[in-house]
C-alpha cells in the first residue's frame, strides 16, 4: 500500500459521484509522481505532459463509465503507460515494427559522489550492480522502479504489468536474484584483493 | 513473524511489508524489524543484504514546476468541455498550446490535506504580459502598476482597492471567491495590504495570489518569488502562505518567503512570532517533512537533493530589501549579483567563475542607480566591472 492510497481511493468514489474538484486533488497528488514514472518511458518531455493532460480529460469525459478502484496510482500508471507507448508508436518517424508490449524503459541513476569515485571500492561496486541493473530487461527495470521508488505492491505491479501476480512476482523475483549474484561476486572479488594486499605486507 | 525465519535477502525484498518499511521507516515498522533482528541475530546478514541491494536503487526523478502543473490542469478543464478532437496533434505547435493557456479562464487548484479544497479562478480576458507590473482584479480586467514601488491596500469586505491613491471597486459574487493576483516583473517591487490587515511586501520578480476578502475560516495565499510577510494576528484562523515547495502556516507575525522558481533553494526566514513549515514530498520517497520556526531562525531547503536545515541567522540580512537596503554578511557575489539582477531587471555577466565566489559583507543601498551600486561593491572587493552595447552588464578581474 502506497502512502496517500486510501485518500486517493476516497476521492477517486468522490469523483465517480460527481464531484469533478475530487479529481484535481487526486491530479495534484499524483503529477509529480505521474510526470517522474512517465519520464523513463521517453526523452519527449512535452510528449508526457501532453498524454497527462490527455489521461485526466480522458477520465473528466468518461467519468460515467469508469469503475471503482482501491489503487488509484496503479490505475493511473496504467493509463498513462499505455498512452505513452502509443503516441511514442505513432510519432516515431519510421514506421518501426514495434512488437505489441514492446517499449523502452530507462531507470535514470542518481550521480554518484565523482570525488570518492576513484578509489572508492563502493563506487566500483555500485558502478557494477548499475551496470547490472541496466541490463535487465525494460519490463524487469520498469517492475523494480515500481517497487522500490515508489513501494507498489505486487498486486498494483501486476496490474501496471498486466500480467497474473504470481508472474509478476516471479518477474521481480529473478531480477533481484541477479542483482544480489551481481553484488555478492563482486564482494567475493575485493575480499580477495584485501587478502593478497595482506600476504604482501606479512 | 515466523515465516521470516526461513527468508534469505531477496525473500525479504519480496515481501510488500518490508519494503513499505524501507521506504516508509514509520516508528510500529521499525519497532517491528528492530525486535526481529533482535529476537533472530542469524538473520541480520540477510536483512543486512536485502537493505544493500535496495540502497543501490537510487533513480533520478523529475519535476514539474508549479506552473507547469497549473497549465497541464487548465488544460485539462477547458479541453474536457469541448468536443474531443485530436487535440494532442494540436498540442504539438507550441503557439497554439501557449494561446489555449493565456486565454481564458485560469484556475488555480490549491491542494488542501483539510475537507476544504480551494479553488483560485481568475478569468483572463487577455493574455498575461508578465514584463508589466499589474493587478488582475476578478473580473479579470488587469489594472497596470506605475510606480517602481507600488502600493495596493484593501479594505475588510475587498470590494474596495486603493492602488497609488487611487480607489477601484470590483463586484463580489456570492458564490465564487473573488480571486485577485499582482504581477511584480523584476527591476519593481510593491507592498499589499490585505483584507485581514496582513500587510504583505512583494520584492522583484514575484507573484501573489489570494482572495480580495478572505473566508471566515480560511486565510490561504499562493506565492512565486520572494515576499516579505507581517501577518495580522488571529488565533482562530491561521495564514498559509503555499508555494511549490513548501507551505508556512502562522497565527501571526512576521517572516521573509523566497521561493523563485529558478533559485535551486526555498527559504524562510522568521522574524517575530512562531511558524510551522511543511514541505512537500517529492514522489512517495521522502513523505511529508513538518518544521517548526524560531525567531531569528532560517529554514533553508535545497531543491534539487531535498536536503534542509534550520540554523540562526541575522534576520537583518535577508529583510531589508523592504526598505530598499540589501544587506549582505559573507554573501557570494553570484547570489549578491543575482538579486541585483532581479532588482534592477538588468542582466550582469560575471565574467570568471573565481569572482563570483568572493564574499560580500556590508549594506548596499538600492535606492541609486544600478552603477552606484556596482561602484560600492568594486570597493569592497577587487573587481572591474562595465557595461556591453547591448546594455547588460559585466564584471571581471582588474588588470
Amino acid at each position: 500500500m502506497y502512502p496517500n492510497q486510501k485518500e486517493d481511493a476516497k476521492l477517486w468514489m468522490e469523483f465517480l459521484d460527481g464531484n469533478q474538484g475530487a479529481l484535481s486533488r487526486i491530479y495534484l497528488a499524483n503529477i509529480n509522481d505521474l510526470y517522474a514514472f512517465g519520464c523513463k518511458f521517453s526523452v519527449d518531455r512535452s510528449l508526457i505532459k501532453d498524454c497527462i493532460q490527455d489521461l485526466f480529460i480522458t477520465l473528466l469525459q468518461t467519468h460515467t463509465k469508469l469503475s471503482p478502484t482501491d489503487n488509484v496510482k496503479a490505475y493511473l500508471f496504467t493509463s498513462l503507460k499505455r498512452k505513452i507507448i502509443r503516441e511514442t508508436i505513432r510519432s516515431s518517424r519510421f514506421e518501426q515494427v514495434m512488437e505489441r508490449g514492446d517499449y523502452r524503459f530507462e531507470v535514470g541513476f542518481e550521480k554518484l559522489d565523482t570525488q570518492a569515485f576513484e578509489h572508492d571500492n563502493y563506487s566500483k561496486k555500485t558502478l557494477a550492480v548499475r551496470s547490472a541493473i541496466e541490463s535487465l530487461t525494460s519490463r524487469q527495470k520498469e517492475a523494480l522502479y515500481l517497487r522500490f521508488y515508489f513501494g507498489l505492491s505486487h498486486k498494483e505491479i501486476a496490474e501496471v504489468l498486466h500480467l497474473e501476480v504470481q508472474s509478476s512476482r516471479s518477474l521481480i523475483n529473478r531480477a533481484v536474484k541477479k542483482i544480489r549474484n551481481v553484488m555478492r561476486s563482486d564482494k567475493k572479488r575485493i575480499s580477495n584483493f584485501l587478502y593478497f594486499l595482506l600476504a604482501q605486507t606479512s | 513473524m515466523n515465516k521470516y525465519k526461513l527468508y534469505s535477502s531477496t525473500d525479504f525484498l519480496n515481501d510488500d511489508s518490508f519494503v513499505e518499511w524501507l521506504l516508509k521507516s514509520d516508528h510500529d515498522a521499525e519497532m517491528f524489524w528492530d525486535t526481529f533482528v533482535e529476537e533472530h541475530p542469524e538473520k541480520k546478514n540477510e536483512i543486512e543484504e536485502a537493505v544493500e541491494i535496495y540502497n543501490h536503487f537510487k533513480f533520478t526523478s523529475e519535476d514539474l514546476t508549479l506552473e507547469e502543473v497549473f497549465a497541464i490542469w487548465n488544460n485539462v478543464k477547458h479541453k474536457s468541455v469541448e468536443k474531443r478532437f485530436s487535440f494532442l496533434t494540436v498540442l504539438k505547435y507550441a503557439a497554439v498550446f501557449v494561446l489555449v493557456f493565456t486565454t481564458g479562464a485560469l484556475s488555480y487548484y490549491l491542494y488542501n490535506n483539510a475537507t476544504e479544497e480551494t479553488e483560485f479562478t481568475i478569468a483572463e480576458n487577455k493574455p498575461l504580459n508578465f514584463n508589466e507590473a499589474q493587478i488582475i482584479l476578478s473580473d479579470g480586467k488587469s489594472v497596470p502598476l506605475n510606480s517602481k514601488e507600488s502600493e495596493i491596500k484593501y479594505d475588510a469586505t475587498g470590494e474596495q482597492v486603493i492602488i497609488d491613491n487611487d480607489t477601484i471597486r470590483q463586484a463580489k459574487k456570492e458564490a465564487e471567491p473573488t480571486i485577485n493576483r499582482v504581477v511584480i516583473p523584476y527591476g519593481k517591487s510593491s507592498q499589499v495590504t490585505l483584507s485581514d490587515g496582513t500587510q504583505v511586501w512583494l520584492n522583484a520578480g514575484s507573484q501573489l495570489v489570494y482572495p480580495s476578502v478572505f473566508k471566515e475560516r480560511q486565510r490561504e495565499v499562493l506565492l512565486i518569488g520572494e515576499a516579505y510577510f507581517n501577518v495580522a494576528h488571529n488565533a482562530k484562523v491561521p495564514f498559509v502562505v503555499r508555494t511549490e515547495h513548501a507551505d508556512i502556516e502562522v497565527l501571526g507575525t512576521s517572516f521573509d518567503v523566497l521561493a523563485y522558481p529558478d533559485d535551486k533553494m526555498f527559504q524562510t526566514i522568521l522574524v517575530t512570532g512562531s511558524v510551522s513549515i511543511e514541505t512537500k514530498s517529492k514522489g512517495l520517497l521522502s513523505g511529508k517533512n513538518k518544521m517548526v520556526l524560531e525567531p531569528n531562525q532560517m529554514f533553508y531547503l535545497d531543491k534539487e537533493s531535498g536536503v534542509n536545515y534550520v540554523n540562526n541567522v541575522d534576520v537583518a540580512t535577508y529583510t531589508s530589501w523592504k526598505e530598499g537596503m540589501f544587506d549582505c554578511d559573507k554573501l557570494d557575489l553570484s547570489r549578491v549579483v543575482r538579486r541585483l539582477e532581479r532588482y534592477y531587471n538588468k542582466q550582469i555577466h560575471i565574467k570568471d567563475p573565481l569572482i563570483g565566489t568572493y564574499k560580500i559583507s556590508g549594506k548596499l543601498d538600492l535606492k541609486g542607480d544600478i552603477s552606484e551600486v556596482l561602484d560600492v561593491i568594486q570597493s569592497f572587493v577587487p573587481i572591474d566591472w562595465g557595461k556591453q552595447q547591448n546594455g547588460d552588464y559585466f564584471i571581471v578581474k582588474p588588470y
